[in-house]
């Protein structure tokens, strides 16, 4: 079997796969929370089975273009994959906690204004911690989150990766920014005749901020900001407790070390505390910043690797922090100010009075949690969440 | 977001700019081999520009180790991801200045069109884009935990 022969076979396989799943799907009948992400993947599936249909299979008879058609091929393959194990099991196997965590969500989007068409597809299945996956517009939470609502601002940061999606812009502001103070840091740099070296951590920490493929680190302290705009500060003590049962170095990565995708949990909790101070809540970000101090300094270095603030500027830390409140103000978005000691059915209020509730009295808050959920529950279904809010 | 979400959105973002790239590469082919069929997405003109950056970016930059090195330019908008530069680099780590006369010469080549390029050039060409594909590959089976 030549290559062009074992290349048609390959892409006749794929092409039945899909028929396969698509044929799948069809025959399911799914909760109706779910119906419409149902048309959705048939719609992909049928697209992407015209796209395998379309390859150019006379193409392969060209030596020159066959590494090309195989590459294309395996993008439709990809694509199949990301279908199969993705998306297709949030709707195969939604269930009652599925939707419970669905009433959730649309209760926060109701909270924060954002529109319903913005809201994801949740799924309680995840074995990775809370994840987002933007372009099926799915997040996915541990099992045992949706009975613990501490751990919900995590939730809210994963939607903030959704909106990021869908509003692109909110962060441009900031390009400009950026190139710039590296610019300068740069010219910094020359002006006292630096070592290649600084000029290298420089580079790095500027790809890191920057809008492109590898600019994680913006996207996430963006998200960040965001959590913290609409839960306030108990995104910070969220925060704080997650770093406590990962156990990780809260200033790496840092120059020299190895490189990650999502930036220290120093600079985290750094913009977690300027969006607290430029949303007013003084108290809160000191009441964070002082915890944090506590629990880092039994357990990490209390100062800073060397260079560590070339990765993460104080300036760039605090212009993301006031850039991302601009833009959630332009877009409406309603802050955690506008909801805290709300006496309704608000789920920003729940994880607030959680929180201060378990800082409190950590003994009894296990009973309290589990009558706050049930009253919110009771609530929630006693009257539409819309008429209760009064939000359009 | 958790890694799968960071991947999740690598992989979106790689893969389109491997689509965009391959179909712009071959484009380039079908009209230096007279192969007929295609649907091209973008003009001929414009499709030979954007490769020259490409070109004249890993031009500047193949040869530098060291980020903290490369035009100020580059930096503040990448082209190509720097995992792309890095696997071109160890790919031509025994003949890096060859290969850096042969991006220079296919950055000028594809400034002038169609005619001055050379069987070389698509060569160095092919090897650019399969690069992007194969990192885009090489994320997806991070992201799918098959790495």
């Amino acid at each position: 079997m030549g290559v062009a022969s074992s290349l048609v076979a390959l892409i006749r396989d794929l092409n039945n796969r899909v028929i396969k799943l698509h044929e799948r799907l069809r025959a399911h009948e799914p909760h109706s929370d779910i119906a419409e992400f149902k048309t959705i993947v048939l719609a992909d599936l049928q697209t992407l089975l015209g796209n395998i249909r379309r390859l150019p299979t006379n193409d392969v008879l060209h030596p020159t273009l066959q590494p090309y058609i195989v590459a294309e091929y395996g993008d439709y393959a990809r694509e199949c994959m990301l279908i199969e194990h993705i998306a297709l099991p949030v709707i195969l196997r939604y269930d009652e906690r599925d939707h419970q965590c669905a009433e959730i969500v649309a209760a926060i989007m109701q909270d924060i204004r954002c529109p319903a068409d913005m809201a994801p597809r949740v799924t309680v299945a995840s074995t990775q911690y809370y994840w987002a996956q933007p372009e099926f517009r799915i997040i996915s939470i541990p099992i045992g989150e949706l009975d613990s609502v501490l751990g919900w601002p995590d939730l809210i940061h994963e939607l903030a990766h959704l909106l990021l999606k869908r509003w692109p812009d909110l962060l441009h502001p900031l390009t400009t920014i950026v190139q710039g103070h590296f610019r300068d840091e740069r010219y910094l740099l020359a002006d006292i005749g630096a070592e290649a070296h600084d000029y290298q951590l420089q580079a790095e920490a500027q790809i890191k901020w920057s809008q492109h493929q590898e600019g994680t680190w913006r996207l996430e302290l963006a998200c960040d900001a965001i959590a913290t705009y609409i839960c306030g500060p108990s995104y910070g003590w969220q925060h704080l407790r997650l770093t406590a049962n990962l156990g990780r170095d809260p200033y790496q990565p840092s120059p020299g070390r190895a490189m990650h995708d999502h930036p220290a949990d120093q600079a985290r909790l750094d913009t977690i505390v300027a969006t607290l101070q430029i949303l007013g809540l003084d108290t809160d970000a000191r009441d964070v910043t002082c915890e944090w101090w506590q629990l880092r300094d039994i357990q990490w270095p209390t100062q800073p690797p060397q260079g560590y603030d070339q990765y993460y500027p104080p300036k760039l830390l605090a212009t993301l922090a006031q850039t991302v409140v601009d833009g959630c103000r332009r877009r409406n978005v309603a802050a955690f100010t506008e909801q805290r000691g709300d006496a309704g059915p608000g789920v920003i209020a729940l994880i607030d009075q959680a929180w201060q509730q378990l800082r409190r009295d950590p003994n009894g808050y296990a009973a309290w949690e589990q009558h706050a959920m049930n009253q919110w529950r009771r609530n929630l279904r006693a009257i539409p969440h819309t008429q209760k809010r009064g939000t359009s | 977001m958790s890694d799968l979400g960071v991947l999740s959105q690598q992989y979106q973002e790689l893969t389109n700019l491997s689509r965009q790239l391959r179909h712009a590469a071959m484009q380039i082919h079908r009209a230096y081999h007279h192969i007929p069929g295609g649907e091209p997405n973008q003009p001929l003109d414009i499709v030979l520009r954007q490769l020259a950056e490409i070109a004249c970016f890993l031009r500047d930059v193949v040869g530098l180790d060291d980020e903290g090195q490369w035009p100020e330019k580059w930096l503040a908008a990448l082209p190509l991801p720097t995992f792309v530069v890095e696997r071109l680099r160890d790919a031509h780590t025994h003949d890096l200045p060859l290969y850096s006369k042969q991006l220079t010469r296919l950055a000028e080549h594809l400034e002038r069109g169609i005619p001055q390029l050379t069987d070389t050039d698509l060569d160095v060409l092919d090897g650019i884009i399969l690069a992007v594909g194969a990192d885009a590959n090489a994320v997806f089976r991070r992201m799918m935990r098959w790495a």
